[in-house]
């Protein structure tokens, strides 16, 4: 196996190799810089690319590993951050104009313990401007392109980092979900996305009280070695669930008009984890829509709240776009913010009441494949591509995308799952589950 | 001033409302900008009202002791 297949295969098969010294990180890391420098002047998915810290930090981890000083999982490994996470001198541009010199003199809390781990940050990834509006051409970095198809664009705002992971550019990826932007670029890219339980990896570095900081990752075991790291959580097998029930909000899933080919790929997975033993249980979740509503106002009112100073400084240098969801955020109410709230709580609430002894819920991650039909002018706005997503963010439940299907044009369909805070561990198994059992995981 | 009314989220808000909302805040938004901000602010006040809705249907949700 050549350095460059051994880096597109798993983080966790470049951990062992490395730790058996079959590999150097400083190879490694070349090979992620080289496929850097080869695709990403068409797929846009870095907005900051840093070989000189990052081969500094794979020279570091060999020398140690060589001395029998093996961190663990991560050590060595190449992997990215999105342009929104602090990094400790690399600069955090929120792919805006107005940060674009911004150098950290400090790392967010997820950052320092990857470094801790002694992870190897290849460079900072593309996300639509504040991971707040629609990319847009005249963002600092122009929009990431999908691996799959470079004809077409690349969902959710942490798409930088599911198209430097789709594309073998890093082994793994810290992004940002507010509302499903870590889960829709996954699903479309067929990777694991995880949101992790709001304050598991710190709330330090997350940048309101919806985002939450998760991972990009190839496959279940992937994902979990970069969550037990970010979450500093001790590292667990991923076995197999039994006697697993999980609730499908059926009357929900109808009412929403899904794609024909998302709608498929969700009758497959259901039937799928049924063959697997999992009982599946219909719920009838009346608040789903209105929990999603509350997180966009929120995310409105906070993104208003985080970035007014910009717009009263810099207004120019926010691009148009980003500008135009700041502003609109502007004319919430106290009371608005307070009712969104409010809302979150009732959701959680009932969602507790009606799922009473099931693990979790299970949903299409999107209703749509294509960033294009995900942005259709009076929907996107609407939160309609979110509509399974960003309700478990008003309510800050862990939820995972995991990849199951493959749709038109060579786009990913994905499937998630929601559970009760701190259920990681559930929701890493059954995604481990279904990729032993649809073979997608290569 | 503008102030938040019982019926504030029944009525649209007209551009010169949203240019004087944006203003107690201390932003001047471009003219260009107050044009084509209307469909985002349609939005989230929509929003905002199936909050109000959803809420008034379970009047005790999301109060402290509620059961």
């Amino acid at each position: 196996m050549t350095v460059f297949d051994l880096l597109r295969s798993s983080l966790v098969a470049v951990s062992d190799a490395i730790a058996r010294r079959e590999v150097t990180s400083r190879d490694l890391t070349r090979a992620a810089l080289d496929q850097v420098a080869r695709l990403d002047p068409d797929l846009h998915a870095f907005v900051t690319v840093d070989p000189e810290g990052a081969l500094l930090a794979a020279a570091s981890a060999d020398r140690e590993i060589a001395e029998g000083r093996w961190r663990g999982p991560l050590h060595g490994v190449p992997v990215a951050v999105k342009d929104n996470i602090a990094t400790r001198g690399l600069r955090t541009t929120f792919n805006s104009r107005a940060h674009e010199t911004w150098v950290p003199t400090r790392d967010a809390e997820p950052v320092a313990r990857l470094r801790r781990a002694g992870a190897v940050i290849v460079g900072k990834t593309n996300l639509n401007e504040f991971a707040w509006s629609v990319p847009d051409t005249t963002d600092l970095i122009p929009p990431p392109r999908n691996p799959w198809n470079p004809a077409l664009g690349a969902q959710g705002s942490s798409s930088g980092s599911a198209v430097a992971v789709a594309a073998g550019m890093c082994c793994g990826a810290l992004g940002t979900d507010a509302g499903g932007s870590i889960r829709l670029p996954a699903s479309q890219m067929g990777l694991v996305g995880l949101k992790p339980t709001r304050g598991a990896p710190s709330d330090e570095g997350a940048l309101d009280e919806v985002s939450v900081v998760g991972i990009l990752a190839r496959c279940a075991r992937d994902a979990a070695a970069m969550y037990t790291v970010i979450a500093d959580r001790s590292g667990f097998d991923l076995g197999s669930p039994s006697e697993l029930r999980l609730a499908v909000p059926r009357r929900q899933i109808d009412e929403i008009r899904l794609e024909d080919k998302v709608a498929e790929a969700f009758a497959a997975d259901l039937q799928t984890l049924s063959d697997l033993g999992v009982r599946l249980v219909e719920i009838d979740l009346p608040h789903l829509s209105v929990a999603r509503d509350a997180t966009f106002v929120l995310i409105s009112a906070l993104n208003h709240a985080q970035w007014a100073q910009d717009l009263r400084e810099s207004y120019t240098l926010v691009g148009p776009n980003a500008r135009r969801y700041l502003l609109a955020g502007g004319v919430l109410a106290v009371e608005d913010f307070v009712n969104a709230r409010r809302v979150a709580a009732l959701f959680e609430d009932r969602l507790t009441r009606t799922i009473t002894d099931c693990a979790g819920v299970v949903t299409p991650v999107s209703p749509v494949t294509t960033v294009e039909a995900a942005r259709r002018p009076g929907e996107h706005n609407r939160g309609f591509d979110a509509t399974f997503t960003a309700p478990f963010n008003a309510i800050g439940w862990p939820a995972i995308s995991i990849p199951t299907r493959v749709g038109d044009h060579g786009l990913r369909i994905g499937v998630q799952v929601a559970a009760r805070p701190w259920q990681e561990a559930l929701l890493l198994e059954l995604a481990h589950l279904l990729e032993n059992e649809l073979g997608l995981r290569e | 001033v503008l102030h938040v009314t019982p019926d504030w989220l029944s009525k649209p808000l007209t551009s010169e409302q949203v240019d004087l909302l944006l203003r107690q805040r201390g932003i001047i938004a471009s003219a260009e900008d107050l044009l084509v901000l209307g469909d985002l602010v349609t939005v989230i006040r929509e929003q905002a009202r199936s909050l109000l809705r959803a809420l008034k249907e379970s009047p005790a949700a999301g109060e402290p002791g509620s059961p």
